[in-house]
């Protein structure tokens, strides 16, 4: 409270200079052509999905043809089913919202996605596929025992809600604004329409659907994409987005120097250090590598080369999509700094999501602005149907075959039916009421994928040491310690483990997957390593040989070395990021500003002040949530006030710096910000 | 070469191929350490991109894509190479084949 207080103090005389003038907020509202034809894209496009998931029945003849396509999904329809498997809802809106909001850091974030999407195929998927069998869970039950295969399908069901409320949630609300149909109604239809074409159809009918999806989505990014960057002035590159909007650079930097920063996030507000780009990898990348849904695809490719072939046509539409979206983010940043900040009015973080639907409108036909509707939902369904599929093979496969191992095929394949459909009706229940973590609940399945299933996977695979033991230490302790930390923000019963500054989300992931490693290896070496010959002979079936050496993938150098790696790992996460070290306060409070910061400062005090109003706003809206809730909406707002106005005052040092000429060293930006933060000093004039 | 020796070197190929491929593909898509080893490249530009931006992105894509090519083409060479050397050789134990 005491640093509220402060900071006002400190904003007094700007507040005084600054307009008190209500902000203006745009308000997105779909025109009535791209409404209708959103709405008949939309019906027909489930109407399609329906259609071939009930003509894929007719193929359904075994658990093998439920649940794994009959092992006939290879090259390049694998690869576009892949790709829409792996982007959502939030790839296909949610990028772009991230973008106008974080810029550079996203770049991180998408790349990291792609490579852990390859990394799967390098490490884990040859060894999975020559397994055998339909799941990584399996895989875990098979090579750990069944008490390791009860413990990773709980955390797989889990993971799989986490992404799966978020993405019905998302199914809803664009049914909701862009249709005007209620939220119920519309989360209702489309998860009911995705749910019976993934029971009905099986792993064929899913295949077949996200092979289309894919289409679907690349088709509805690219052509708005192309007119949008024509529209802006982008020129021929255009007609190739992720790499046509290389004319519009200058626009930008004039309008927003730090959007191609990568020292800086969060609107030019928020310093980026080693350890958050550090934090992507272990987060993003190994997380990607453990998401069972993920794994999943490759047990339908006929053979390893055709899961291999799949994954690099997949690497090729998941960057067109990906790197399509940054040119559609890039444009929504330029034309909300240009047009909509201009006219007075200022984007909210809701309306952020629909950038893509926005921009399109504004610049495109209607027939064509419809088109991301559909390529959003198609995104949504996609992810939905890969998600439900590997719920309904857990539980029906995996689970049911442990409680009864005789179990005739048949009766497995009518668990499937049975399972993925309860899977679907439990998720839309569940989306009817989200709950409020949502917006990170799709990180926090990351990093408990990367502190779970990676390791065990990864070790289980390379490494015959690996036993029992080790396997459910590690998945327990991964995935105890990723929950706490994520919830506690890096916080563990009171004591503060992890201090790593804003996305410390992120962080966590290096910690907890390093810990699930370094246990997984300790453990397994304390017990004995494994003995049981059977599963050894395995583990060189899954590498290709037709012999058996015990030798082989099983030395005890290899895994002591990473444990120690990851020992210094977490160390190294633990101690605090010196770009966040808590500073005191700074003297800055009594500096003068300069004359050419004047007008920054009035912009920065007007900013704090609309950023504390929301605040207040929130913190009167859930008054029934009391005082932690409200003491979190102030510190946001005092966090914001406090990066703009070190900006500003950076700002004002650089232009004193420059008008003295003096050859001095940059002087540090007053330490003024909340938590200690002292973004470098990098000026940043853009709006939101 | 004996079939042992053969066995023993497409098992370390293997373990190279990948523990190399596995190390590439990471730096190739995490190239972050490049920002801070060499800050200017925010300040030149590539096609109209800051250089730093335009390489993340064509390295962690474009240049990904025949790299990976590669890759599948020599895992393939070692796994046919082990499916050789290893179909009919008995099991490395005290008593062979159990």
């Amino acid at each position: 409270m005491s640093r509220l207080l402060a900071l006002i103090a400190l904003f007094l005389p700007a507040l005084a200079l600054a307009q008190t003038a209500e902000p203006k907020y745009y308000v997105f509202e779909p025109s009535s052509a791209v409404s209708t034809l959103g709405i008949l894209y939309t019906l027909l496009m489930m109407g399609s999905f329906l259609y071939v998931g009930w003509m894929s029945k007719r193929r359904v003849t075994s658990s093998d043809d439920y649940f794994a396509a009959g092992r006939s999904f290879g090259g390049v329809s694998n690869g576009l089913a892949m790709s829409s498997n792996y982007m959502s809802l939030a790839t296909f809106l949610g990028f772009t919202a991230l973008l106008w909001k974080m810029q550079y850091y996203v770049v991180a974030l998408v790349l990291s996605f792609t490579g852990g999407f390859v990394l799967i195929s390098i490490a884990l998927a040859p060894a999975l596929r020559r397994w055998g069998k339909y799941t990584s869970m399996q895989f875990i039950g098979e090579r750990f025992g069944q008490t390791a295969k009860v413990v990773a399908v709980i955390c797989m069901i889990f993971l799989a809600q986490l992404y799966l409320i978020g993405q019905m949630k998302g199914v809803g609300n664009v049914f909701q604004v862009m249709f005007h149909w209620d939220y119920t109604t519309g989360l209702v239809v489309g998860g009911l329409v995705v749910t019976a074409y993934v029971t009905i159809g099986g792993m064929y009918g899913l295949s077949y659907n996200q092979t289309l999806q894919a289409i679907i989505m690349l088709i509805a990014l690219y052509v708005p994409a192309v007119i949008i960057l024509l529209k802006l002035g982008a020129g021929p590159a255009s007609f190739f987005p992720p790499f046509g909007y290389g004319e519009l650079v200058p626009q930008m930097n004039e309008a927003m120097a730090s959007y191609f920063n990568p020292f800086l996030t969060v609107n030019g507000t928020v310093p980026m250090s080693f350890k958050f780009y550090t934090g992507v990898f272990f987060s993003i990348a190994c997380g990607t590598m453990g998401l069972p849904h993920i794994a999943m695809r490759y047990f339908t490719a006929p053979s390893i080369r055709d899961a291999k072939m799949s994954t690099l046509w997949g690497t090729v539409f998941v960057g067109l999509v990906f790197f399509t979206t940054f040119a559609i983010g890039f444009a929504a940043k330029l034309y909300t700094v240009n047009e909509l900040n201009a006219q007075g009015l200022q984007i909210q973080p809701k309306e952020a999501d629909l950038l893509i639907v926005v921009m399109s409108q504004a610049l495109t036909p209607g027939w064509i602005a419809a088109m991301p509707v559909a390529g959003a939902l198609a995104a949504g369904f996609s992810t939905i149907a890969g998600l439900l599929m590997v719920i309904g093979t857990g539980l029906g496969s995996d689970i049911y075959s442990t409680i009864n191992p005789s179990a005739a095929d048949q009766s497995k394949v009518k668990m499937g039916y049975i399972f993925t459909a309860l899977g679907g009706l439990a998720t839309i229940g569940l989306a009817l009421n989200p709950p409020d973590f949502l917006l990170t609940s799709v990180i926090w399945a990351f990093v408990v994928a990367a502190s779970t299933f990676t390791p065990v996977l990864i070790l289980g695979i390379w490494w015959k040491g690996a036993n029992k033991l080790g396997a459910i230490a590690g998945l327990v302790v991964g995935g105890v310690l990723s929950g706490i930390l994520f919830f506690g923000k890096g916080k563990m019963f009171g004591f503060t483990l992890i201090d790593a500054g804003p996305v410390v989300h992120l962080v966590t992931g290096i910690f907890t997957m390093s810990a699930a490693w370094f246990i997984i290896v300790v453990v397994s070496l304390l017990t004995g390593g494994e003995k049981n010959e059977k599963i050894l002979r395995e583990i060189d079936r899954i590498h290709g040989w037709q012999n058996y050496d015990p030798k082989r993938y099983s030395g005890n150098t290899f895994a002591l070395a990473t444990a120690a790696f990851a020992l210094v790992l977490m160390i190294w996460s633990a101690m605090p990021d010196p770009t966040y070290a808590k500073k005191p306060e700074a003297p800055a409070a009594t500096a003068p500003a300069p004359v050419p910061a004047a007008d920054t400062a009035t912009k920065a005090a007007t900013e704090a002040t609309e950023a504390m109003k929301t605040a207040t706003d929130m913190a009167a809206d859930t008054a029934t949530k009391a005082a932690t809730e409200t003491t979190e909406a102030v510190k946001a707002a005092a966090d914001t006030a406090a990066g703009t106005a070190t900006k500003a005052v950076t700002e004002a040092t650089e232009a004193v710096k420059a008008a003295t000429n003096t050859a001095a060293a940059p002087a540090a930006a007053p330490a003024l910000v909340a938590e200690g933060q002292t973004p470098p000093a990098q000026p940043a004039s853009g709006q939101q | 070469m004996t079939n042992d020796e053969r066995m023993q070197a497409a098992y370390k190929k293997q373990c190279r191929t990948t523990l190399i491929a596995f190390v590439v593909i990471t730096l190739m898509t995490h190239i972050f350490p490049m920002y801070f080893l060499f800050p200017n490249l925010n300040k030149m530009t590539i096609f109209g991109f800051p250089a730093d931006y335009w390489l993340t992105i064509v390295i962690g894509w474009l240049v990904l894509i025949p790299v990976f090519w590669i890759y599948i083409q020599i895992s393939e060479k070692v796994d046919q190479e082990i499916n050789d050397s290893s179909s009919g050789a008995a099991d490395n134990t005290p008593g062979g084949h159990p």
